[in-house]
């Protein structure tokens, strides 16, 4: 596979250098792990991430979206120094580096994380602010971090007094809030963003969404913004990736990943995602599940669910192709960002039926 | 007000720390009832021996065997000594020698099930299978063959008491931590580069307490149970002294004529024995995750 | 209105709690057609699910206070237990939002559909003997068949390879195809009402149209009123035909997806359109709602979003809101709707730093 920096979504202005690099990334996860099985050889693994290459500088927000399952997860924790990789490696400033227990101080004060299930990050016997406070360095007097801790939960729109209450006594939105401010409250340079708003209603999505852009304003850092909702990507995401299966199928500036996708699989997203507008086409579901990780498809591993594959699908792996801007595994990609590749089987067929008007 | 706020912003009030423990306590009647009686044991232990007017090893040849009556509530035994009064010193050392092995029992048991659960690997399999050895015996034979090595004393009762019952704290500690670090705070705690001694005392620690105090408060029940047990067996403290089960064994010999001198120990260790067990069995239910899930929920 | 299934009439529905008397639903009217997707939209704690639970009578631990809900003529407010039980068995069924917590982990799938089969058509503790499968007592032929129809059953809801699948454990089961399942189960007893309590918000987006298409399809096949409650507006756009706007307990508008999606009356329909990253491109800013969403404690006087709506006035925050059926159909519970619907902001553009609490920071318990 390609050993290219990912850093080639057509974002050509170099405004930073990355702060966090994946190149190649491999994670396998052990399938059976019974003693016996280990001994007659028959460990079977699953692929979480294969090859995985991706690049996020300060200041830029770069959005991982795909199915649940499409690895999405372990690439963030690849990241955070939360699991090793297998193969590839990543690069904190250009440095390579492990898992969080080989790394040093520095290098893990540079990456800040708003965990999937945030409620659960936070010890429900410690206060809100004791947690944010965990996160200082010990080199700060009492005093300065109780100033520390209400200036971040005020940056977080949050009343200081929310520090000295309990995870369990906040809503959803609140402790989501401070999930953040305790992810900044080392000054990281890069924050992962695990699905920060999912399970959050429309009002208080908008208000998390609004305050992740202000945030990045004011102190320039990038996101690793991971989410199944292209909806909340299309927001905040200034580079994106489609994460199918442990690989990344297809990146590039968001804005014309949405516009002009080109692979299938980005394609299917898009159309599943359901528009407000009541007039707009209604979703398309995309039949059939990804694959086993531990039995891959041979060739490319959308295959099975594509609507335009064909032999050469099957057999061969497609490398990354340069597609205007954005670049795809996909062996018609051109076809596809063209509109000129048409459907093998029309999935446009089932029409919406006929509402029933009272 | 942000100030006050923000002072007491990184630390829970102290009063709100014990506030839940409180609430554990009076959640239902019987746990009520229990902890009434768990107190009320205390009270008699500390300021009945001041209050009574007799000496516990006062002989009084003279009255020996006298009935329940004013001047001795309980009666008087074999060598005249009044009763109430040994009990209330008994009761001294009965809580004394319960609280006392509990206490190295689960410090030992924690000790051991924290190690086993954090460090994991060889470690945890080598000490899980002393445990599991030790939970196959039958704990109070295994407390009779030391004692009975060690010699008769109340000072070797306890020891064996300690050396049989730790283990049940090892493994409860021990799948508490086990599901405790794979929680996500934990990882959050590892991802700022905070060391395992930390992780251990700061989240670990804390978040298997409950438990530990649950099984610690039932347990103090079966340890004077087993110190009563055993020095009836003529094994631990020597008639002399007013322990509830010597009292126990020597007044066995008067069942027929004098039916308080075994009546008296055997319902006071009954009441200890039931009060503790209640009160356990209530923090148990206030304590457990359902339930407190079930409180925040409303 | 013709063909009408179910009729919510002033509903209140009330807990109690140690601040006070929580108003969850406060209010609400609305109806369900025969044949007809009708859409619950709200955010988090407006009282959708509350609405819902209380249409089969699981409101406990709240209470009903006052109200009607008529379900085929019957008034289920009064109804007694027998009836409920009848009603909840036959004719309304509910699909929750997780179908790990409603599937059981240790009988198989199809096993679990046949058992509702079966305490559908016969008697509840025969049923029970049947599942259990005891030799001397199960009635193998009415069990046989009551399997046969959970492969039918599996087969409408399009799980791939129903005989095979009908012997597979929930945890073989992707998170699709197990609320297909709960569709099934849901389907056994042949229900003329299904209510759908979120129930693709745990699933991806590939795998909810999937979902969302099978409700159609079944509303088609069967003719039944489905009442689908979700905070997602693209989900209720894209899949009602009416919907129903909830904010504070209170309906604020309801009406003909069309009408309502495209062309809000009410001020805070109009907010939460605003607020749907959907909506807009990477440099536009989203909207965020000012102020708190109201606390139910007590209940409301006038209208429940006046705290944060740009165009209340005093009369909103005292007496009742008239309710204005500004096209057929289409009812707003508002005094200012103004003519031109599109016109005036209702919410601030976020723009400018804030220093106030955010507008979830202040929602107490």
């Amino acid at each position: 596979m390609r050993a290219s920096p990912a850093n080639d979504g057509g974002n050509d202005e170099t405004r930073h250098a990355p702060v966090a690099e994946l190149r190649n990334v491999e994670k396998e996860f052990e399938t059976s792990r019974s003693v016996l099985d280990r001994l007659l050889g028959d460990a079977r693994s699953a692929k979480a991430v294969c090859g995985a290459s991706l690049s996020i500088s300060r200041g830029e927000t770069v959005g991982v979206v795909g199915e649940s399952g499409c690895g999405k997860s372990t690439l963030a924790k690849l990241v955070t120094g939360e699991l090793t990789p297998d193969g590839g490696s990543v690069l904190l400033d250009g440095d390579s580096v492990g898992g969080y227990p080989t790394r040093t101080g520095g290098q893990l004060r540079r990456i800040g994380v708003v965990f999937q299930n945030v409620r659960e990050s936070f010890d429900s016997r410690w206060s809100v602010g004791r947690s944010i406070a965990e996160s200082f360095g010990h080199e700060q007097q009492p005093d300065e971090r109780v100033d520390r801790i209400d200036d971040l939960l005020e940056q977080v729109n949050l009343d200081p007094q929310v520090g000295s209450r309990y995870p369990s006594e906040l809503s959803g939105g609140q402790i989501q809030r401070a999930g953040i401010a305790r992810a900044l409250a080392h000054d990281p340079e890069l924050v992962v963003l695990d699905e920060p708003v999912s399970g959050l209603d429309v009002a208080t999505q908008a208000t998390i969404l609004d305050l992740l852009a202000e945030l990045q304003r004011r102190h320039e850092i990038g996101y690793l913004f991971i989410s199944h909702d292209l909806g909340v990507v299309r927001y905040l995401a200034d580079r994106l990736a489609v994460m199918y299966a442990g690989e990344i199928v297809e990146r590039g500036p968001a804005r014309d990943v949405f516009e002009r996708p080109s692979h299938p699989y980005t394609e299917a997203l898009l159309r599943a995602v359901p528009s407000d507008d009541p007039t707009d086409p209604p979703p398309e579901p995309l039949p059939g599940s990804p694959p086993d990780p531990s039995n891959r498809p041979t060739g490319c591993p959308f295959h099975p669910r594509c609507p335009h594959a064909d032999g050469q699908c099957e057999r061969q792996h497609p490398e990354f192709k340069r597609v205007r801007t954005t670049q795809s595994r996909c062996h018609y990609a051109d076809e596809l960002a063209d509109g000129t590749r048409t459907n093998n089987h029309g999935t446009d067929g089932e029409r919406r039926p006929h509402r029933s008007d009272s | 007000m942000s100030e006050d706020a923000a002072n007491s912003a990184p630390h829970r009030p102290v009063g709100a720390r014990w506030r839940r423990w409180y609430e554990a306590l009076t959640t239902t009647r019987l746990t009520k009832l229990g902890a009434g009686l768990v107190c009320a044991l205390f009270a008699l232990a500390v300021f009945g021996p001041a209050v009574s007017p007799y000496d516990p090893a006062a002989q009084a040849l003279a009255h020996r065997l006298e009935a329940p009556s004013l001047a001795h509530p309980l009666g008087t035994d074999q060598l005249g000594r009044d009763v109430l009064t040994r009990l209330l010193h008994g009761a001294r050392l009965s809580l004394g020698i319960a609280i006392a092995v509990t206490a190295v029992r689960l410090s030992l048991g924690t000790a051991v099930g924290l190690v086993a659960g954090y460090v994991g690997g060889w470690v945890d399999e080598a000490l899980m299978r002393l445990v599991d050895t030790l939970l196959a015996f039958p704990g109070i034979v295994l407390a009779l063959v030391i004692a009975g090595i060690l010699g008769p004393s109340l000072t070797n009762v306890m020891v064996a008491l300690a050396v049989v019952g730790w283990a049940s704290y090892a493994r409860l500690v021990r799948s508490s931590v086990l599901s405790v670090r794979e929680r996500e705070f934990v990882t959050a705690s590892r991802l700022l580069g905070r060391s395992r001694a930390h992780v251990l005392g700061r989240h670990l620690i804390p978040n298997v307490v409950a438990p530990v105090v649950v099984l610690a408060t039932l347990d103090v029940g079966g340890v004077i149970l087993g110190t009563a047990g055993l020095s009836f067996l003529g094994l631990g403290a020597q008639p002399p002294t007013p322990e509830w089960g010597t009292m126990l064994a020597s007044g066995r010999n008067y069942l027929r004529t004098a039916w308080w001198l075994v009546n008296a120990p055997g319902v006071l260790i009954m009441l200890t024995v039931f009060g503790f067990n209640l009160l356990g069995d209530g923090l148990r239910d206030a304590l457990s995750p359902t339930q407190s899930a079930h409180i925040e929920q409303l | 209105m013709m063909n009408e299934l179910l009729r919510v009439e002033d509903l209140h529905t009330h807990f109690d709690s140690d601040q006070g008397t929580v108003h969850a639903v406060d209010g609400a009217s609305f109806g369900v057609n025969r044949g007809e997707i009708v859409g619950l939209v709200g955010e988090s704690g407006c009282g959708k699910s509350v609405t819902a639970r209380s249409i089969i009578r699981l409101e406990d631990p709240g209470r009903i206070v006052s109200g009607r809900i008529s379900f085929d003529g019957r008034d289920l407010t009064r109804a007694d237990e027998a009836t409920l039980r009848r009603v909840r068995g036959e004719d309304i069924s509910i699909v929750f939002q997780d179908p790990h917590e409603t599937l059981n982990p240790v009988f198989p799938i199809g096993d679990q559909i046949a058992e509702s089969v079966r305490i559908h058509d016969g008697g509840s503790s025969q049923g029970l003997l049947d599942f259990l499968g005891v030799p001397p007592f199960r009635n193998r032929t009415a069990w046989n068949r009551a399997e046969d129809r959970a492969v039918e059953l599996m087969e409408q809801v399009a799980i791939p390879d129903p005989n095979g699948s009908a012997a597979e454990y929930p945890h073989e089961f992707s998170g699709g195809m197990r609320q297909r399942a709960m569709l099934a189960v849901a389907l056994a007893s042949d229900p003329n009402l299904l209510i759908a309590d979120e129930p693709t918000t745990a699933l991806d987006t590939t795998t909810q149209a999937g979902i969302l298409r099978q409700i159609w399809t079944l509303r088609d096949q069967r003719d039944m009123g489905v009442l689908l409650i979700s905070h997602d507006i693209g989900v209720v756009a894209q899949t009602c035909d009416r919907v129903v706007v909830m904010y504070g307990g209170q309906v604020m508008e309801s009406g003909p997806v069309d009408e309502v999606l495209t062309a809000p009356k009410h001020p805070y329909t109009r907010a939460l359109l605003e607020c749907s990253p959907r909506n807009l491109g990477r440099d536009e800013r989203v909207s965020t709602l000012e102020g708190s969403p109201p606390d139910a404690v007590g209940g409301h006087d006038g209208c429940p979003f006046a705290d944060r709506c740009r165009l209340a006035t005093s009369d909103c925050r005292s007496g009742d809101i008239p309710v204005v059926e500004s096209d057929p159909g289409h009812r707003v519970a508002c005094i200012e709707t103004p003519a031109d619907s599109r016109g005036t902001p209702t919410v601030a553009a976020s723009g400018q730093p804030r220093n106030v609490v955010a507008p979830d920071g202040g929602d107490e318990k």
